[in-house]
């Protein structure tokens, strides 16, 4: 509950690289050794605590946002999301740094698009925030039951987007689909459980025209800046049909950016 | 139909009042003007925000997780619901929040200590908890039996109806006391006494103490003369009739019947819901049960007027469970909207929260304070 502050948050991401190139510069040098001093594995605690504390930090001040509202329940959607930029470890693909956020029951996953103003930041871990044109998952969003919603976020400098998807019954099977810019699809249950798993997502096709979507009411979007979060309807003045943006998937390594055509 | 009767089971936090209203500004939750029932006082200063967050440190990651949930209902409620519920035992009174529009999803409890510094706030994990709860108090265990004596009634002559009935409970005791022989006549004078003290004394054990807090919102406390008209009125009714050799009125078998049969109320179950309408304003429902053996009893408002009958529990269920069941506030069809075109240089517009300039998001054609991280509202 600490606000969330670029200044602080550049300190800790700062320390954060600090201690982990030392962690990776003490496993280079001791990682093989069969009888490390006391000296070297209290270096080792040490470390390994610092990193500790920093992630805590980071958790506790990546701020929980409202993002969505369920079609089905009417309810707010909080999640817990980086929105300074994507150097932070929320970011990572890997190895996410991410807390749980405040999601209604019905809430089944989140993807995204993001589209890059400038510059990426440089980043040593692997960042997928998606293709710059925001899309949807066509088996996910054909499975009665299940309606989506796009809302509008910025992620630092560059433009993101956002697709909620919920489903109306929770004993409805929907396959699951990675979380916005991570490998996993994770969740937290009505009972405080949580669960995830590693989609296979490979035969996945996307749809980049929305237009029918929305129009069928399966996609409900909420206009850019509307802090009561109110779903709209219909494709009047939606302003994420047509979208200008490049529909490969991208992925951020210190600041150069790929595509992956293949593997998502 | 098979109803689920089954113990709430529940999981109990308490939330300091004063704490409330700060973690509420920094989670970012999107209020409802419900919100305002829950009289969460307002202290988003520095003080209390400095109070508030040493509070929610203390709080294991666990419970922040309930916790979160449960400031987010205070917050943003969409049905606020009123249950008071009394029985031999004594008086429940709890107040039910639901932040879904569906009865399955998590639901709160949530009262305030004697004291006013505490939330007590009980989470279950489906609304259909409370639901259940309810229904057990409906079925009570007991037979039910059925009977045609339904009454349409104005509020006055309602509120006159439950004196009359009142009043003949307290002539049944008073005549099991001394051992006497009950015989039941009453004047105009004798029923306004028992009106008279039934809005006095909020002594929920009678019936029209426990029924008044459901009309308060639609009537002026009756006069006198509202009662005498009322009692009248109920005599035009067949609820009770003049009796010429003693100047006085007595019960018909109809009134009669009623009145035996609140004399075996085993509880009484009073639900009110506060909640939005289809046009998103404010709105109220409720009704009100007693139920004796073998009789279930209801009060149900339509129009100003109310009805007293019997009721069969499966359509009683159906009627607590849309009591208890939000509107759904449709989705809005958006219109077409003119998109703002980027101003000319030196134009740029000021953020209204933090007065610095605003960044063109050509994406979404909105205006972005980075500083705030908000659109600017257009």
């Amino acid at each position: 509950m600490i606000y969330y502050d670029a200044a602080e948050r550049g300190k800790i991401l700062a320390d954060y690289k600090v201690y982990k190139d030392m962690l990776l510069d003490w496993e280079d040098k001791h990682l093989e050794e069969d009888n490390p001093s006391e000296v070297t594995l209290n270096k080792y605690t040490e470390i390994s605590k610092k990193i500790t504390e920093n992630t805590l930090k980071y958790l506790q001040m990546t701020p929980v946002i409202p993002v969505s509202r369920c079609p089905y329940s009417g309810e707010v959607t909080y999640y817990s999301i980086d929105n300074l930029g994507i150097d932070g470890p929320w970011w990572d693909y890997t190895k996410p740094l991410r807390s749980f956020g405040n999601l209604p029951v019905t809430f089944h996953t989140l993807t995204g698009s993001l589209k890059l103003n400038g510059e990426p930041e440089k980043t040593e871990h692997q960042v997928r925030p998606g293709p710059e044109k925001p899309y949807l998952i066509k088996r996910l969003i054909e499975t009665p039951g299940v309606k989506a919603v796009i809302s509008a976020i910025q992620i630092g400098k560059h433009t993101g987007s956002m697709i909620v998807y919920y489903k109306e019954d929770m004993n409805t099977p929907v396959e699951p689909a990675r979380l916005w810019g991570q490998y996993l699809w994770e969740r937290v249950d009505r009972f405080g459980n949580r669960v995830y798993l590693e989609p296979d997502d490979h035969d996945y096709s996307y749809i980049f025209n929305l237009e029918d979507w929305v129009d069928e009411g399966k996609l409900l979007w909420i206009q850019p800046g509307d802090t009561e979060f109110i779903l709209r309807t219909g494709v009047n003045g939606c302003p994420y049909i047509d979208m200008d943006g490049d529909t490969r998937f991208q992925i951020i390594i210190d600041g150069e950016v790929t595509y992956m055509e293949e593997e998502e | 139909m098979e109803t689920p009767v089954q113990p709430l089971e529940a999981k109990k936090y308490v939330i300091p009042r004063y704490a409330v209203d700060h973690l509420l500004e920094s989670f970012q939750i999107v209020r409802t003007e419900l919100s305002e029932l829950l009289d969460i006082p307002d202290t988003n200063q520095a003080d209390w925000s400095q109070y508030a967050e040493q509070w929610w440190k203390k709080q294991s990651e666990e419970d922040q997780f309930i916790l979160r949930k449960i400031i987010t209902a205070m917050g943003s409620p969409v049905l606020i619901s009123n249950i008071a519920v009394a029985h031999e035992y004594g008086l429940l009174n709890t107040r039910a929040v639901f932040t879904s529009t569906r009865l399955e999803d998590p639901a709160f409890f949530i009262g305030v200590d004697d004291e006013e510094q505490n939330y007590h706030v009980s989470y279950v994990d489906t609304g259909n908890e409370i639901l259940a709860t309810m229904v057990m108090y409906l079925d009570a265990g007991a037979d039910f039996g059925e009977t045609e004596f339904t009454v349409r009634m104005s509020l006055y002559e309602l509120i006159a109806f439950f004196g009359l009935m009142d009043l003949y409970r307290r002539s049944e005791y008073i005549a099991m006391l001394e051992h006497a022989r009950a015989d039941f006549r009453v004047g105009y004078e004798e029923i306004w006494k028992s009106v008279d003290d039934g809005m006095q004394y909020p002594d929920l054990r009678w019936a029209l103490p426990f029924i008044l807090p459901q009309l308060i919102h639609d009537i002026q406390p009756p006069t006198q003369n509202d009662i005498n008209t009322a009692v009248q009125s109920l005599a035009q009714k067949g609820v009770l009739e003049w009796k010429q050799d003693a100047e006085a009125f007595a019960l018909t078998d109809p009134g009669l019947f009623a009145a035996m049969s609140l004399m075996k109320t085993i509880n009484k179950l009073d639900i009110t819901s506060f909640g939005f309408n289809d046009a998103g304003k404010r709105a109220r429902k409720g009704a009100t049960f007693i139920r004796t053996d073998p009789i279930l009893w209801t009060v149900m408002l339509d129009e100003g007027e109310a009805i007293f009958s019997s009721i069969k529990l499966d359509p009683a269920v159906d009627f607590v469970r849309e009591i208890l069941s939000p509107t759904i506030v449709p989705a809005k069809k958006a219109t077409a909207q003119k998109a703002e075109a980027p101003q000319e240089a030196g134009q740029t517009p000021m953020c209204p929260k933090c007065g610095k300039p605003a960044t063109w998001i050509e994406a979404y054609k909105r205006w972005y304070c980075y500083s705030c991280q908000e659109y600017l509202p257009q």
